[in-house]
This record gives structure tokens, sequence and C-alpha cells, in this order.
């Protein structure tokens, strides 16, 4: 998959310009959203940090070394903010019990699979949302997470089994 | 068999997600024609593979509308990118109502500003620090801060404060001054209730009161700022630090902590010393030093103690009283103001004044030429705008364009010709241009006008070195200590070393 920035866009971008950063929000929004829903389990706190992630990312773009992969340094972006953001909503003990990935036509049998998916520890949530998101595809995740093609695997499996685990735990309730 | 069966549970995990080699599937097809309870987890994990599927594709379906909301929120930002954010601190300073209130929130956001803080592992001793206030629900602490500079237009001010900061409800100053007549008068009583977005201010002088409403934008900015010390911690974690050893603060035992590391500010100041002393049984704060200064334009000392841990709070502490004759500010002209328009709004604020602070946040930003164009801009529009020349004249300095300083200074002197720190800041672009006669003579005029003035005692000693005159400038030293502030040690030790004498 390509990555890298051209150089003009990249020229274009250090140098503040909205429509050349446009063209990266579009190419890799996808993906910070589903970083950030992975991250915090909860829509409308991804779509906070993904926005605030591709506001930071345009106004620190100047600071994107040139062989550095936006992809790359963006997901990291997204990341840090997200840790962050559970850092002080912990803090402020802020528990938000309602919106749990509240999808807007979200069915019955939908709420109880989001409920188990939020109770995922974040390892194996992040990896779990990101392959569902990636077209099931374990490679561009691993690429995505900087991480390997088998630990990608690994942790998509435990995932699996994890949340096997909690759908029939609630079921047997 | 159970092990086996484990084994292949992890395959029907990957088969379920569609990861599993093929050169596996075949036996486990095998195994699953034999195991009935494998064949039935296979098929539970095939189910929920399908219905994953489909939450994630509907939530994918609003990715589009999502996406445009942050280009919009983009646009925006670039939009007053372009226009150079002010930096909330700059708008506090230049707001008579907001600036002593808001006293507090600039000292820690000024030293917090800007981006994520990332830990590191490195500082052990200060993690404990962090750990032990983050529990803390509630607490409670004094600030004494000085505030003095350009930027602090009438010279300088002193405010005292107590600070209450709760995570349940918010944050609550009580702010003073002190007052010749009766030792110290309040200034204002400021409630920040972040669930409620409002900020209440009360004004005991006036008897008014200002409610105003934060709208996300304004709230965004003070999460990026971080208005809470809890955060200054973190930044000074990450920091290089000295270890200060131990001693007693009114019989507590303590162990000191201090950086001089312009991390600490993200650049945004040149000096900065915090110190911070720590109970050695607790672990909690007990004394907080800090000495900030941006070249000429703001110095803060503040020393911020008392420190009260887990303090009871109730909901009634957040909630303001205000006196039934108090009048509501907003009514005197306008609506209602929301936060973020109050900040900005600037009745009484002389043309140019927004250029001029654009160019001063440039300026912060060390972005000197932008800083030019701005400042200049605002000159354009407001000839007799004293506080543009006085940015521009330091931002030539900082260039090493002596000439153009001197003329921006000049420019100042000639609008305002009692003003004493300009003749001090034309006096050190001199003094840096090799031009000591005329140094001193600025340096002098200075003095004149204001004995106050720590720093044309220390230019006019310097000066005087450089010519020659020792007993002169030894007596500016001496009058320079006198007021309290320390004398660069490479003065001292150059005068020392040229007059002969050793004090």
């Amino acid at each position: 998959m390509k990555d890298g920035l051209s150089e003009n866009l990249f020229r274009d971008c250090r140098r503040g310009e909205k429509s050349a950063y446009t063209v990266l929000v579009k190419r890799h929004y996808r993906s910070v959203f589903a970083v950030c829903l992975g991250m915090l389990g909860n829509i409308h706190d991804a779509e906070d940090m993904a926005q605030e992630t591709m506001l930071k990312g345009f106004r620190k773009i100047k600071n994107l070394g040139s062989s550095e992969k936006f992809e790359a340094w963006i997901l990291r972006i997204a990341r840090n903010l997200c840790i962050d953001f559970l850092r002080r909503k912990k803090r402020t003990r802020e528990i938000i019990t309602g919106q749990i990935m509240e999808a807007k036509t979200g069915t019955n049998e939908n709420h109880v699979l989001q409920q188990a998916i939020r109770r995922l520890p974040q390892e194996f949530r992040l990896p779990l949302t990101m392959f569902y998101f990636e077209q099931k595809n374990a490679k561009i995740i691993a690429e995505k997470m900087e991480i390997s093609h088998s630990g990608a695997c690994q942790r998509i499996r435990e995932a699996r089994k994890m949340l096997h685990e909690l759908l029939t735990e609630r079921l047997e309730k | 068999m159970k092990s086996e069966c484990e084994k292949i549970k992890d395959q029907i995990a990957d088969y379920a997600s569609g990861i599993l080699p093929d050169a596996e599937a075949a036996d486990l097809q095998r195994h699953l024609k034999d195991c009935r309870s494998c064949r039935e987890y296979a098929r539970a994990l095939k189910d929920e593979d399908k219905l994953l599927t489909a939450l994630f594709a509907e939530i994918d379906t609003n990715m589009d509308a999502r996406q445009q909301r942050v280009l919009n929120e983009i646009n925006r930002s670039s939009q007053s990118e372009q226009n150079k954010t002010i930096p909330i601190w700059v708008k506090i300073m230049r707001n008579r109502i907001t600036k002593l209130a808001a006293a507090a929130v600039i000292l820690i956001g000024i030293l917090v500003l800007a981006s994520v803080f990332v830990g590191t592992n490195k500082s052990v001793a200060l993690a404990g620090v962090l750990e032990k206030v983050e529990q803390a629900r509630a607490f409670m602490y004094k600030m004494d801060m000085t505030m003095t500079g350009s930027m602090m237009q009438g010279g300088k001010h002193e405010v005292r404060g107590t600070i209450i900061i709760s995570d349940e409800y918010g944050m609550k100053y009580e702010m003073y001054t002190p007052d010749p007549d009766t030792g110290e008068k309040a200034i204002t009583e400021m409630y920040i209730l972040l669930d409620k977005k409002l900020a209440i201010s009360l004004m005991p002088e006036q008897k008014k009161y200002l409610r105003m409403e934060f709208d996300d934008d304004w709230l965004a900015v003070v999460k990026r700022e971080k208005n809470d010390p809890r955060e200054t911690l973190k930044r000074m974690m990450d920091c290089n630090y000295n270890e200060l050893g131990r001693k007693e603060i009114d019989g507590i035992k303590v162990e000191g902590f201090e950086t001089t590391d312009p991390k600490f500010s993200e650049g945004l100041v040149e000096g900065v010393k915090v110190t911070l002393w720590v109970d050695v049984k607790t672990w909690l704060p007990v004394l907080w030093e800090m000495d900030i200064e941006k070249n000429k334009l703001i110095e803060i000392q503040a020393v911020i103690s008392d420190f009260q841990w887990d303090i009871p709070v109730v909901a009634s502490d957040f909630e303001p009283v205000i006196p039934k004759d108090y009048t509501d500010l907003s009514t005197d002209g306008d609506k209602a103001p929301k936060l973020s328009e109050e900040m900005t709004l600037n009745k009484d604020a002389p043309a140019g004044t927004d250029c001029c602070e654009r160019g001063e946040a440039y300026y912060f930003d060390g972005e000197y030429d932008q800083a030019i164009l701005e400042l200049t801009k605002a000159i354009e529009i407001n000839p007799g705008l004293a506080r543009a020349y006085v940015t521009r004249g330091i931002t030539y300095e900082d260039k090493n364009e002596h000439d153009l300083a001197i003329a921006d200074f000049t420019k100042v002197i000639e609008i305002k010709p009692t003003d004493a720190h300009a003749y001090v800041y034309r006096g050190m672009v001199f003094k840096n241009k090799g031009e000591y006669t005329l140094a001193i003579a600025d340096y002098s005029k200075a003095i004149e006008i204001d004995p106050t003035i720590s720093d044309a005692y220390k230019g006019r000693a310097s000066a005087y070195t450089t010519q020659g005159e020792y007993d002169k400038a030894w007596k500016d030293v001496y009058q320079a200590q006198a007021m309290g502030r320390p004398v660069d040690p490479k003065l001292l030790e150059k005068l020392r070393k040229a007059s002969g004498r050793d004090e």
C-alpha cells in the first residue's frame, strides 16, 4: 500500500496548506477513527479523539520528518491522545454507561455485542476493531499497529475467544 | 483430548476470522467432523463473525459525515491559524475584567501550553508524587504571584489567591490584591464549573458579576492548555531536574526538586525555574515556586503553598452566591457574552490591537518575520500604538537588527516620553551595539523617571564596567542587589577582574 507522501503534497502540508491536508484526512480518517474506537470503545469519544488527532496532525505536520510515514505518525498521535484521554477520564471518574458503542440504529443483539466488545481489554479491543474496519486483513492492521503479522493474528485470535466467552457468559446469565 | 481441543479452538478462532492458513484448514475440517463440541464452537464463532462484520459495517456508514465534520473543523482552524491564534493568556492579559481573575489560570496555563504530555519512566520519585496527588479528589492551595514586564501595562501586578480544585465540581478561585489602606482587596471570586460549561465571576469592588458560558472551543483550549497543577507536575516529570536533597519547612521534612529545563515550558519562555518541595512522609507537595520570564515581555514569580489535600467539598461550595445588589455586567450593554467572545471582546482596546497581539503571539513562538509583519500592520492601522513598537523593537533586537530596534524604542519614547521601560529597552540595544555612552544615558534617564526598575541598574552596571567606571558600576550592582534582584554572575566576575576588587 502506498503511503509515502508525494513531495508536493508534503511540502504543501508543511506550509499549512489546508487543501493538501484535506487529501490526507480523506485518505486516513477511517483508520484514525478505527484506532480511536478500538482504544476507547465508545463511538462518541472516538469521534472526538479522531477529530482532535487530525487537528493536531494539521498543526504538527511541519515537525514530521520527510522520510517518516504519515499514516504511522498520525496513528501514533491517535493512540497517544486516546491514552491521555483515558487517563483524564479515569481521573474524573467519568463513567459513561449510556452511550457504549451506540450505533444509531442499534438492535438489541448489537447492544449485547457492543457491551461485550467494550468489556474486552483495550489491547484486544483495538486489534479486533481495526481488523473489522480493515476488511479483515491482518497484514494491514499489523502494519498500522506497528507489530508483526503473527502478533496481530494472535491478538485477533485471543480477542475472538475472549469475546465469545463474554457473550456466552451473558447468555448463561 | 481436551488440550487438543484447546489448540483446535485457536484454529477455530482464526478460521472464523478468515485468517487461518489454508494448510491448516484441512486438518481442522477433519477434526470438526468428529468433534461435536468443536463444531458448535466453530458455528458460534462464525455467527459472531457475521454479527461483528455487520456491526462495524453499520458504524462505518456514518464515516463520510464524520470525516466531513473533521474537514470543516480543520477549515475553521486553518482560517484562524492564518490569523494566528492568540494564546488565551494574552487575551486574558488584555481584558481588564478577566486579567486578575484569571491570573491563576494564566500562571499554570503558561507553563503547560500546547501538546500532550507523554510520560516517561525516568523520574521515579516524581511519579510517586503524581500518584499521590492524583488520588486527591479535591484540594486547595494558596498562591502569591507577582507579574512584571512590558505586557503588564502599568508596571507590576501582585495577586494573592486561594484555589480549590475538585474533580467533581470544577475550580474556584478567590483572588486578592494588596491594598495600601485595607491590607488587601478582594478582586474577584471566580468559578469554573466544567459540567455546566459555565464560568461565573463576582467582582465585589464593582458590585458586578459576570456569567460566561464556555463554548466547546474554549473548553478545548482549556483542555489543551490544561490548567491544573497536576498537569504541571507531569510536565516537570518529563524534564531534566535536580534533586535538592532534604530540609525542613515549618517543621515538615521535605525533599526538593528543581528544573530549569526549557522543555518545561515547551520553549515558550526562556527563563524558567521551578522548585518543588514535597513532604517525605506523604509525598505530597508542600511548596512550589516558579519563576518564569519571556524576554522583557513578562516575568512571573509565583509561590504556591498551604496545600490541603483531599479536603471535603460539597456541591454548595461550587454554587456561587450572588448578592442581590450585584448587577449583571452583561446587562450593561450586550447580551450575555460567551467566554470565548468575552476574551476577544475588546471594546476599549485601541485600533490595531488585534494585529499587535497576533504579532506578540508570533514573537512568542519564535516566528520573528511573521511577528514583524503583523506588528507593522498594527502600526499602519494605529501609528500611536506604543505596544506594537515595543514588541517589534524587541523582535528586531532578537534578530540583531540594532538600528531598527533603536528606531522603534525611540518612537515609543516619542509617544510616551515618561515610559521608563522604553529607555531601558533602548539602553539595552545601545549596549548590545557597543554604544556605551548612549546606553548609560538611557539607563540613567530610566532611573530618573522610575528608580525601581532593577534592570536599569543592572544594564548600567554592565555599561559602566565596559567603560572602566568601576566605582559607578559597583554602586549600581549594590543597588540592584538591594532590590532583591540577582546580578548576572558573569557580569560580577568581569567586574571583579576588571576593577581588581573582590566584593
